[in-house]
């Protein structure tokens, strides 16, 4: 094949994506809330590489994020895990500001926020083995504030539990294909509104803090095409999420299906082992073309994973160790925005994560 | 694959490539393409305002650029009905007359409104002037028009109640009161609970800063009056409080009943179970005020 017609081939597949990205950008509605926090998983894997987890099954997660990877020999494992982030303190101003136990100092701290806060935390169990899998989570909160207009201020205030079921089962096609489905259930009480604090302290303002319900069926299917006997051994992914039914439509927790896209290769390495990734994903909040594209790197040596991932203003970095049946992980992120002021801003989380075998 | 890349070549050049040649070289540039698609890294414009101009104006409030706020409201107002528009331009004029939470945030947490009453009051300030004043002049039969200023003096201590429980609002200078009555204007039918206590809250403001200013033309009415009893109280003339001028003070407190009766009406929006004890003291206070105010300020008929 010559250069001049791999060259086309480039051009095409940017042009492709290009389209992609902008017919996703056209059909965007206002999201201010992030999506990967509603919509996400919170465990360390999902955190360090973001989409690229859909190209890779190197983590210790207690389900891999494609399903199509479960159709990959594995011993069988029975796994229970906590993660959480920080920013308690900031949470804690918010709930006395609402409560009307704060202060002055509580307003002036939480002014001086001049961008969104949010935490979430999840606990989970999940038992894998070859061709199947199936995970539970009693309990996963998320929690974001954003407040302005110092005149009259205005909260949005998201705050939700969930519990889900998660059920995986692929096989192996021919011919170095795997496919996977994931059928996914998640039941959810939140509060959600955008208020004013003269709409809270009003007679009938504790109606802004009633809790609604969600529940929701997804289904999710995913494909793995491998070149195991290539040099680096790529691998090509495609995968489907939030595809199913809501029983009450909300904007904080949209029917938003997302295509991902990615490839991922295991340059050979004289110590360890090496794996590095690259997803696109495609959904109907991406506003820019660039959005929808991330990389990421995994590297185990030992008993230690390294991992890393940069999208378009975010990157995240991060470890796991494992011992015996013991495991624990640490999860930088950092976000680039422009905060309410219009100036530049780093938002950054740090998360824990501790699990075991069983 | 090959027959799927014989027949549409032109459609499937990505797969069509990478099922023949060297297979590391064409995913080594499929990863260059992709990872160019990524821009130079950019701060993410943050969905904060996700395209909603409402957002963008509170952006524009925090940035302290009122007038900017201000104009992008009232366009926004003129073709959008939603209440939190309304509500923003109210907050973007009382803003730029000074009007921050920071500064009234202590004095709304634990604040306990009086209801206009006319029964005992405290004895500090201006309530505390009023009732000295009171004292020397109830039931003296000798002077003409006692009840009547008898009736005014109690009404400036119910004022002087007020004054104490709102101190710990902020004060806004004359030059800045018109857009606080402004904001106070654009809520005046509001409809919202929400809204309407935010305007009873400005009118506490304005309530604190007219008084701040020295209830005028009291001064020299008590200022008289001490004079008059001072030299020798049991020789007074029997038409003292008929000469003295009320018209400065009468026009002061006409402005300030007429605020504290619409704050207290705003309050009742929202608090509608308490709608009719509050519509009752503005009854109260309309009675009060009426005798006095009805006869031009004067306490002599």
């Amino acid at each position: 094949m010559s250069v001049k017609s791999l060259s086309k081939e480039m051009l095409l597949a940017a042009v492709s994506f290009t389209l992609i990205s902008g017919l996703m950008a056209s059909l965007a509605k206002a999201a201010p809330i992030p999506r990967d926090l509603t919509l996400g998983r919170s465990e360390s894997t999902s955190k360090l590489l973001g989409g690229v987890c859909y190209t890779t099954d190197t983590g210790r997660q207690a389900l891999p994020c494609n399903p199509a990877f479960i159709s990959r020999e594995t011993d069988p494992d029975f796994r229970a895990q906590f993660f959480a982030g920080n920013n308690i303190s900031y949470l804690r101003d918010v709930g006395d500001l609402l409560s009307g136990d704060g202060n002055e100092e509580t307003v002036d701290r939480l002014f001086s926020q001049s961008r969104p806060a949010e935490m979430e935390a999840n606990i989970e169990g999940a038992y894998r083995q070859p061709m199947f899998g199936i995970a539970f989570s009693p309990y996963r909160v998320l929690y974001f504030t954003a407040i302005r207009n110092k005149a009259l201020p205005i909260v949005t205030l998201l705050a939700s539990r969930e519990q889900s079921l998660r059920v995986q089962f692929g096989s192996y096609m021919g011919d170095d294909w795997s496919w996977g489905v994931q059928l996914r259930g998640v039941r959810r009480e939140y509060i959600g509104q955008t208020f004013s604090l003269a709409d809270a302290a009003v007679e009938n303002g504790s109606k802004i803090f009633e809790t609604q319900t969600q529940s929701a069926v997804y289904v999710e299917p995913g494909l793995l095409k491998e070149w195991t006997e290539a040099k680096w051994r790529p691998q090509m992914t495609f995968a489907v999420t939030q595809l199913g039914a809501v029983d009450r439509k909300t904007d904080y927790f949209p029917a938003s299906p997302a295509l991902h896209v990615g490839g991922a290769i295991h340059p050979e390495v004289s110590l360890g082992s090496w794996e590095i990734g690259v997803n696109a994903d495609f959904h109907s909040e991406t506003k820019n073309w660039a959005d929808p594209f991330r990389v990421g790197t995994s590297y185990e040596l030992g008993v230690t994973r390294f991992s890393g991932s940069a999208g378009r203003s975010d990157h995240a970095l991060g470890f796991q160790v494992s011992y015996n049946d013991f495991y624990g992980g640490l999860t930088y992120t950092s976000r680039w925005i422009k905060n309410w002021f219009g100036s530049d801003e780093w938002v950054r989380t740090v998360f824990f994560e501790f699990g075991f075998d069983l | 694959m090959a027959l799927l890349c014989s027949e549409r070549p032109a459609f499937w050049p990505l797969v069509c490539s990478l099922s023949a040649g060297s297979m590391k070289r064409k995913i080594s540039f499929l990863f260059l393409a992709m990872a160019l698609a990524l821009v130079a890294c950019q701060p993410r414009e943050q969905e904060l305002t996700g395209g909603d101009p409402l957002e963008e104006s509170y952006r524009l409030i925090d940035k302290g650029e009122y007038n900017q706020a201000i104009q992008s409201l009232e366009e926004l107002a003129s073709r959008d009905s939603r209440p939190a528009v309304v509500e923003a331009l109210a907050s973007a004029y009382a803003a730029r007359a000074g009007v921050l939470v920071s500064r009234y945030w202590g004095a709304v947490v634990g604040f306990k409104a009086p209801l206009i009453q006319s029964q005992e009051s405290r004895l500090e300030g201006l309530s505390g002037q009023a009732l000295r004043v009171l004292s020397q002049v109830e039931g003296r039969k000798d002077l003409t028009g006692a009840d009547e200023f008898s009736k005014l003096a109690r009404f400036l201590s119910v004022l002087g109640e007020w004054q104490e429980r709102i101190d710990r609002l902020p004060t806004i200078p004359a030059r800045q009161r018109d857009d606080l009555r402004e904001a106070l204007g654009i809520l005046e039918n509001h409809k919202a609970p929400g809204g309407r206590l935010y305007r009873a809250l400005l009118g506490l403001i304005l309530l604190k800063s007219e008084i701040n200013d020295g209830f005028t033309g009291w001064e020299s009415i008590s200022a008289s009056l001490a004079v008059s009893f001072g030299k020798s109280p049991g020789k007074v003339k029997g038409d003292l409080l008929c000469v003295v001028d009320y018209e400065a003070f009468a026009s002061w407190t006409r402005g300030l009943v007429k605020t504290l009766q619409s704050t207290a009406l705003d309050v009742a929006v929202a608090y509608p179970s308490k709608k009719i004890e509050i519509e009752k003291a503005v009854d109260d206070s309309e009675k009060i005020a009426s005798q006095y105010l009805r006869v031009g300020g004067r306490a002599c008929p």
